[in-house]
């Protein structure tokens, strides 16, 4: 299984043009925030104060300039990539990881264990995650990793609960899964070895749409300045302190938010190619 | 159909009910409480200020009292304003955010769903391609960046437009507030409105009417259009959170006094009544708007309408 989706995706993603020059563009990005460290002699919190909120140029070796603390904007920026990229990939596999767990049990179950399982997504669903996020954000200290994740991670994982839900419930009247029922095979056994394999393309497109959207909703929280803190940065923390400077180093602002919008750009861009190749439902 | 519809709404009490219940009690599981950065204040002020809003009393008679008041529609006072109610602060910042967050999906309906179906009538051609790149770059773009990008811009290098500030709602000042917030939802708009019709296109049913001889667009348009703009009105719901939040975000940006701010701002403070009236007001509004939704729906679509 593992194998025909991988076959499939190296043989139609190419032609989706979009989708390749998506996946170039965000191995790129990858591979630049990785090996930023190598391209600049600026160190990301490294203060120098001979060039003070300098504009991009040659000055100092600080091309993408420099903020009000001397500090280089490519160095920062390149961090802020790293975080975001670290936090939202994070964020999106624990996301799935429940998300698969809850669908594919809910969906298996049925009855009113499984009504119940998704009348609790539906509820979630219904109401802004703003809610969630920001309570959860705020009921311990501020720049907590680990809350931030689970703040993040509670509203990531109900669109994959729902697709895998809806998948399972159609798998479970099909003669294989009954066949193996008859035979005895425990319902964990089941789950694992049948019903997950045959969710895991939808899933993983899904999963691909799922980091730009963890992506997004941590650099909310830090833009509102309920995030990542000081000194560390991700990119919505570094756009926030940019929009406060933007009169006077527009660099600030536009550095972080390309890096942000070309990144959530090419992974929407990709994870809509991959639905199109990987999900029955759109008809490929 | 009014018996369904008479049963969601008589449905929502329970969700609501579970929605103020959870809130209530896991915002007081945060460490802290109103009247902390009063660091100065005495202890046995301390123990007044309590007693006069009665945060001293048990947990659970103080969510009693609040439900009881919320059934008289009694938000409470505000800890942090002084000598406000939650409600006058609502009613004050409500009236913004609403006329931001309606603005914003006017603009997107009158733009998205003629744009959707011109690119699903001209599929593959030159403005379906074009659109295309520009939905998805705009549903990329959130709204913290598009934002300070149109300020910085319109607003402070080109000088057409205010970069900030609300004056009550002049045209001046909501132009880029409101186009920050709609893009996204404009380019929602037209993908759903786009697949929608090619989907209706593609039917059996479109397909009988054209070997029947309907061939013109215009006739296909005619009996297409309401079953193609289903998934749209499908989508209003969420769509109503989505503004919601994104005007949370526009509200900071352009310094708007809209009602975003309390929620985040009473968190932070925890100004528990504030943030409690915040998740009322809004919960009520998405469940609403959401149940409004699947109710235009069930009328749209004859086959749920007849149950």
């Amino acid at each position: 299984m593992a194998g025909s989706i991988l076959a499939s995706v190296g043989t139609e993603l190419p032609r989706h043009r979009a989708a390749l020059a998506a996946a170039i563009l965000f191995v790129a990005l990858c591979l630049l925030a990785l090996f930023a460290p190598l391209l600049t002699p600026h160190a990301p919190g490294a203060i120098d104060l001979a060039q003070v909120a300098a504009p991009p140029g040659t000055a100092g070796g600080h091309w993408w300039g420099s903020d009000r603390l001397g500090r280089d904007v490519f160095a920062r920026t390149m961090q802020g990539l790293r975080v975001s990229l670290l936090i939202g990939f994070v964020a999106a596999l624990v996301s799935v990881v429940i998300g698969t767990i809850w669908g594919a049990v809910a969906g298996y179950a049925g009855g009113r264990l499984g009504a119940v399982m998704m009348r609790f997504v539906d509820i979630l669903y219904a109401l802004p995650y703003v809610f969630l996020v920001i309570i959860l954000a705020t009921l311990f200290e501020r720049g907590n990793v680990p809350v931030l994740l689970a703040a993040i991670v509670s509203v990531g994982w109900l669109t994959t609960a729902r697709i895998v839900r809806g998948q399972t419930l159609a798998l479970r009247r099909r003669e294989f899964i009954e066949a193996a029922r008859a035979m005895g095979v425990p319902t964990a056994r089941i789950l694992w070895r049948h019903i997950l394999p045959n969710v895991a393309g939808p899933v993983i497109a899904y999963a691909t749409l799922t980091v730009p959207q963890m992506i997004l909703y941590e650099s909310f929280l830090s833009f509102l300045g309920l995030g990542v803190q000081e000194p560390l940065a991700s990119l919505g923390s570094l756009v926030s302190e940019g929009a406060r400077d933007m009169e006077t180093a527009p660099w600030l602002l536009l550095a972080p938010a390309a890096c942000l919008t070309l990144l959530t750009l090419a992974l929407n861009v990709l994870g809509d190619g991959l639905r199109d190749v990987l999900d029955p439902r759109t008809g490929t | 159909m009014m018996r369904y519809a008479l049963a969601r709404i008589i449905g929502l009490v329970p969700t609501l009910f579970l929605l103020v219940t959870a809130a209530f009690f896991v915002i007081r599981l945060a460490p802290g409480g109103p009247f902390d950065e009063e660091h100065t204040i005495l202890p046995e002020v301390r123990a007044n200020l309590e007693a006069a809003y009665g945060l001293d009393a048990p947990l659970t008679t103080q969510y009693l009292r609040y439900v009881s008041g919320l059934l008289r529609g009694d938000l409470g006072p505000s800890f942090k304003h002084k000598d406000l109610t939650v409600s006058e602060l609502l009613a004050g910042g409500l009236p913004v955010s609403a006329a931001l967050g309606a603005a914003a999906l006017v603009l997107a309906l009158v733009f998205g769903v003629p744009l959707g179906l011109y690119t699903a009538l001209h599929r593959a051609g030159a403005v379906d391609h074009g659109a295309s790149m520009l939905t998805a770059l705009a549903i990329a773009l959130p709204a913290f960046v598009l934002g300070p990008v149109l300020a910085l811009v319109f607003g402070l290098w080109l000088r057409w437009l205010p970069a900030a500030g609300w004056e009550g709602g002049a045209l001046r000042y909501a132009v880029l507030p409101v186009i920050t917030l709609a893009t996204p939802v404009l380019a929602y708009v037209v993908r759903l409105t786009r697949t929608g019709l090619l989907e209706v296109l593609g039917s059996d049913y479109i397909r009988a009417a054209r070997a029947r001889g309907l061939g013109s667009r215009r006739v296909v348009l005619v009996h297409t259009l309401r079953p193609a703009l289903m998934p749209l009105v499908s989508w209003l719901g969420p769509a109503v959170a989505f503004v919601l939040t994104g005007s949370l975000v526009v509200e900071t940006v352009f310094g708007i006094p809209g009602a975003g701010r309390f929620l985040v701002e009473g968190a932070l403070n925890r100004d528990y009544t504030l943030v409690m009236g915040m998740i009322v007001v809004y919960g009520v509004i998405t469940l609403v708007c959401n149940l409004a939704a699947d109710l235009g729906y069930g009328w749209l679509d004859p086959r749920i309408r007849r149950h």
